[in-house]
C-alpha cells in the first residue's frame, strides 16, 4: 500500500463522520463520501507527502459539499413536511441512529456557513485555527459562525425536549 | 460579572481553546455564577451529545466487498433513477468497494470470481479452522452470527485486520483496515477499538464460547 492510500484508508472514518455532520441524511452522506473518496484519488498528485493529509481531505468533502448547496437547497424546499419532522429509524436501526438522525436534522436547520463551523469543531475536534484553515477564513470569522451556530442548536435541542 | 463573560467566552473555554489566564477567568465565573454554570453545562452536554451520536460513524462502514466496476456501474444507474431510492445500505456498500479495494494487499487477496474481492485462501483457510486465541500468523479474535445469520470471525494478519463473514461457502471483508508493512505485535482483533465498534454493530446475540466456535467449524461456518 502506498503512503497515500494508507492516508486515505486511514482517514475515512473521520471524513464519513464529517460527512455526516453536513448532509440532511444518512444517504447524501454516504454519497458525499464517495465522491470525496473518488475525488482524492483522481487528485492524489496534487497532495504533497508531508503536509496535513486530514485537513487537505476535509477541504476537498467541504468543497464538494458547497458545490452541491443549490441543488441540496431545490431538494430541501420541495421536501413533504413529514419528511422535515422526527422521523423514526427504518427497520432494523438501533436507537443510536435515531438520535444522530435528530441531531442531523437540527444541524440541517444551520445555515451552512455555520453548519460546517459546528461540524468541523464540535463533531471533528478541530481547534479553532485548523477549522478556520480549512474553511480558508478568518479565526474571528470561524468563531462567529459557530458560536450563533452553537447558541441555535442549543434553543432547538431545548425546545424540543 | 455576567456582562465581561459573554457565551462565545463560555464555548472556547469548553472547547479548549482559552490560554489558561482567560480560562481561570472564566472558570472563577462560572463557579461564581449559576446562571453561567447553566450556560457552561447546557453547552457541555450538547458537545457530549454530538460526541456521543457521531462516535460511531467515525469507524469504517461494514461495509459488503464490492468491485469498482460495480461501483461504476451502480453509480451510473443510481444517476438515472430518483436519488431516495437507493437505500443506505448501499450507497455504504459503494464506499466499502473504494475503501477495500486500497486495502487488500496486492499480493493474494484474490477470489477465483473476477469481479469480486474475497480474502486470500490462506486467510480463508485459517478463519475455517483456528479456533478463537490460537496462536498462529492469522489470529481470529471472536466468532458470532450476524442479523443476518452468517458466521462473522474479527481477525488480524499481518497486513490486514477485520471481521470477516461467511457467505456462499466464501469468507467476505466485512470491515477491513490494513495495516503498514508487518507487525511486531499482534494484538487480538477483537481488543482494537474500531474492530470492535466494528463488531458491536453487526453481532447479533453473544459472542461465541468454545463449544459453539467448534461446533460451527464442525458445520464449515454453514
Amino acid at each position: 500500500m502506498t503512503a497515500f492510500e494508507h492516508e486515505l484508508a486511514s482517514v475515512m472514518p473521520r471524513l464519513r463522520r464529517f460527512a455526516h455532520g453536513l448532509s440532511r441524511d444518512a444517504t447524501d452522506a454516504d454519497d458525499l463520501l464517495q465522491a470525496t473518496a473518488e475525488r482524492m484519488l483522481r487528485a492524489r498528485a496534487q497532495w504533497e507527502p508531508g503536509t496535513n493529509f486530514v485537513a487537505w481531505s476535509y477541504r476537498i468533502m467541504r468543497n464538494l459539499w458547497v458545490d452541491t448547496a443549490r441543488a441540496r437547497q431545490r431538494h430541501t424546499s420541495v421536501l413533504a413536511p413529514e419528511e422535515e419532522g422526527l422521523a423514526i429509524g427504518m427497520s432494523g436501526a438501533a436507537e443510536a441512529s435515531v438520535e444522530l438522525g435528530y441531531l442531523m436534522r437540527a444541524m440541517e436547520r444551520l445555515p451552512d456557513e455555520q453548519r460546517e463551523a459546528v461540524a468541523l469543531v464540535m463533531i471533528e475536534g478541530l481547534g479553532y485555527a485548523e477549522a478556520a484553515g480549512v474553511l480558508d477564513i478568518p479565526a474571528g470569522t470561524l468563531t462567529s459562525r459557530l458560536v450563533r451556530g452553537r447558541q441555535a442548536l442549543r434553543a432547538m435541542l431545548e425546545n424540543a425536549s | 460579572m455576567i456582562n465581561t463573560i459573554d457565551e462565545a467566552s463560555i464555548i472556547a473555554w469548553i472547547d479548549g481553546e482559552l490560554a489558561s489566564a482567560e480560562a481561570d477567568r472564566v472558570a472563577r465565573a462560572v463557579a461564581g455564577d449559576p446562571a453561567l454554570a447553566e450556560l457552561a453545562e447546557a453547552h457541555r452536554d450538547m458537545r457530549a451529545r454530538f460526541d456521543a451520536a457521531f462516535a460511531t460513524l467515525a469507524m469504517p462502514a461494514a461495509a459488503e466487498v464490492v468491485s469498482l466496476a460495480d461501483v461504476r456501474a451502480q453509480r451510473a444507474e443510481r444517476a438515472r433513477r430518483p436519488r431516495r431510492w437507493i437505500p443506505a445500505a448501499l450507497a455504504a456498500s459503494l464506499v466499502g468497494g473504494v475503501l477495500l479495494g486500497q486495502l487488500v494487499p496486492r499480493s493474494g487477496g484474490i477470489s477465483d470470481n473476477a469481479d469480486a474481492l474475497a480474502l486470500s485462501p490462506a486467510l480463508g483457510r485459517a478463519l475455517d479452522q483456528q479456533l478463537s486465541g490460537d496462536g498462529a500468523t492469522v489470529r481470529v479474535a471472536l466468532s458470532f452470527r450476524d442479523r443476518a445469520g452468517r458466521y462473522c470471525r474479527s481477525f488480524t494478519a499481518s497486513r490486514l485486520s477485520g471481521v470477516a463473514c461467511k457467505d456462499d461457502g466464501l469468507w467476505h471483508l466485512r470491515y477491513g483496515e490494513g495495516a503498514a508493512g508487518a507487525r511486531t505485535d499482534y494484538r487480538m482483533a477483537g481488543s482494537e477499538p474500531v474492530a470492535m465498534a466494528a463488531v458491536t454493530a453487526m453481532i447479533a446475540g453473544e459472542p461465541f464460547d468454545r463449544d459453539q466456535e467448534q461446533a460451527a467449524r464442525a458445520r464449515g461456518w454453514r
